[in-house]
C-alpha cells in the first residue's frame, strides 16, 4: 500500500473510532438496553394551589369575596384575571364576577385573592327572594375561567368557588 | 495560478485549510449553542432549548429533560470535528506532500447540514407528538390544551427560535474546508 492509501485508511479508522467509541461506551454503560438509553426522563414541577373562602364584605352594590390562596406547588403562580359568573342556589346566573386585583404567589406562599361581584338591582331583588323562601343563609356559587400565569405561560383554567351570605349582609347594601 | 500560489505560500501550505482548521477547532471547543428556542413571557421561561451537536440542554418549567444517549452523541460529534480539524491542519501544513489530500476532510461541512436537517426533522417529530407547531426560526405562539378531569386547561406560550452566530461560524468553517479540499489538488504535487 502506498502512503496515500495508508493515510486514507488511518483517517477512516480514526474517524470511525471517534464516532462509534462514545456510542459503544454508552451502550456498554447501559448494558445494551437501547430503550433505556434513548428514553427521555423528565419530572415536571408540581403545580398545585388551594383556595378556601375566608370572608365576605359588602361595599355599595359590590360584594367582595376573599379567599385564602395557598400555592402548594414548586413554581410561581400569578392570578391575573377572572371571567366568571355568580350563581344563586337555584343555579340561575346572578351577576358577573371579576378579580379585584392580580395576585402573584411564589412557591409555598399564601395570599388573599379577592373576587368582586357586581350586583345590580335585579340581582339584589333575586337575592332577597331567596331569603323569602325561608333560608337563613344563601350559598352563592362562582364559576368561570381564571387567567393564570405559570412560568411565562398564559393559562386559562376553569375555576369554581362558593361562599355564603346572610340577610343582614343584603340589608347593608341598602 | 498567481492567487493559488499566494494562497499556498508557493505550494507549501494550504492557507484555506489552515483557516478552516482553526475555525473548526474553535467550533468544537465551544459549548455555545448553535440554535436556541425560548418560550415564555416577560423574562419568565416556560421552556428553553439550547442545542448544538456538542451540547444539548432542554428545560421545561424550570426542570431539565434528559436523554441518556445525548451526551455520548455530543462527545462523538466533538471528537469527530476535533479529528477533522486536526487532520485538516496537518494536511494544510504539509500541503507539499502528495499524501496530504486525504487529510482534508469534509466533515466540517457535513455536520452543520446534518444539524439543520436533524433539527427540522426533530422539531416536526416533537411538534406532531405534542400537537403544536414549533418554529425553526422566528416567533410564534404555542397553543396547547391540557384535558384535566373532564375540563380543558388552555395554555398560550410565546416562543422565539433562532440559529446563533456559532452556527454560521461552523457553516463558514465547513464551506472553507470544502474550498480548501477543492484547491488542495492543485497545491499538492501529483504522485
Amino acid at each position: 500500500m502506498n502512503r496515500t492509501g495508508v493515510v486514507k485508511a488511518l483517517t477512516l479508522l480514526l474517524s470511525t473510532a471517534a464516532a462509534l467509541a462514545p456510542v459503544i461506551h454508552a451502550l456498554n454503560m447501559y448494558k445494551w438496553d437501547i430503550r433505556a438509553l434513548v428514553t427521555p426522563t423528565y419530572t415536571p414541577p408540581r403545580v398545585d394551589f388551594q383556595m378556601e373562602p375566608s370572608g365576605v364584605r359588602f361595599e355599595g352594590r359590590q360584594i367582595y369575596v376573599t379567599f385564602k390562596l395557598t400555592n402548594l406547588g414548586e413554581v410561581k403562580v400569578a392570578f391575573e384575571g377572572l371571567n366568571a359568573t355568580a350563581y344563586g342556589p337555584d343555579g340561575r346566573a346572578l351577576a358577573p364576577a371579576t378579580l379585584d386585583e392580580a395576585v402573584s404567589l411564589p412557591p409555598n406562599s399564601m395570599k388573599t385573592l379577592t373576587l368582586r361581584v357586581n350586583i345590580d338591582e335585579a340581582a339584589q331583588n333575586r337575592l332577597i327572594s331567596y331569603f323569602k323562601e325561608g333560608r337563613d343563609r344563601v350559598n352563592i356559587g362562582v364559576r368561570g375561567e381564571a387567567s393564570i400565569r405559570v412560568l411565562g405561560s398564559k393559562v386559562t383554567a376553569p375555576i369554581a368557588a362558593s361562599f355564603e351570605i346572610s340577610l343582614t349582609d343584603i340589608k347593608t347594601m341598602g | 495560478m498567481g492567487l493559488l500560489k499566494t494562497l499556498s505560500l508557493n505550494h507549501r501550505v494550504n492557507l484555506l485549510g489552515l483557516a478552516s482548521a482553526l475555525l473548526l477547532l474553535y467550533t468544537a471547543s465551544s459549548n455555545k449553542p448553535w440554535w436556541t428556542m425560548a418560550g415564555g413571557l416577560e423574562g419568565e421561561s416556560t421552556f428553553s432549548a439550547e442545542v448544538s451537536p456538542f451540547n444539548i440542554a432542554v428545560r421545561i418549567l424550570g426542570k431539565p429533560v434528559t436523554v441518556p444517549i445525548l451526551p455520548y452523541l455530543n462527545l462523538a460529534a466533538r471528537l469527530s470535528i476535533l479529528l477533522a480539524a486536526t487532520t485538516i491542519l496537518i494536511g494544510s501544513l504539509l500541503a507539499g506532500k502528495p499524501w496530504s489530500r486525504p487529510l482534508l476532510s469534509l466533515r466540517g461541512l457535513i455536520l452543520p447540514i446534518i444539524f439543520l436537517a436533524g433539527l427540522f426533522f426533530g422539531l416536526n417529530m416533537a411538534g406532531s407528538y405534542v400537537g403544536v407547531s414549533l418554529p425553526l426560526t422566528g416567533e410564534s405562539t404555542l397553543e396547547y390544551v391540557i384535558p384535566y378531569g373532564g375540563l380543558n386547561i388552555a395554555t398560550q406560550t410565546p416562543v422565539r427560535a433562532a440559529l446563533t452566530q456559532e452556527y454560521w461560524i461552523a457553516l463558514a468553517a465547513g464551506i472553507i474546508s470544502a474550498l480548501a479540499k477543492a484547491v488542495h489538488g492543485r497545491i499538492a504535487p501529483k504522485r
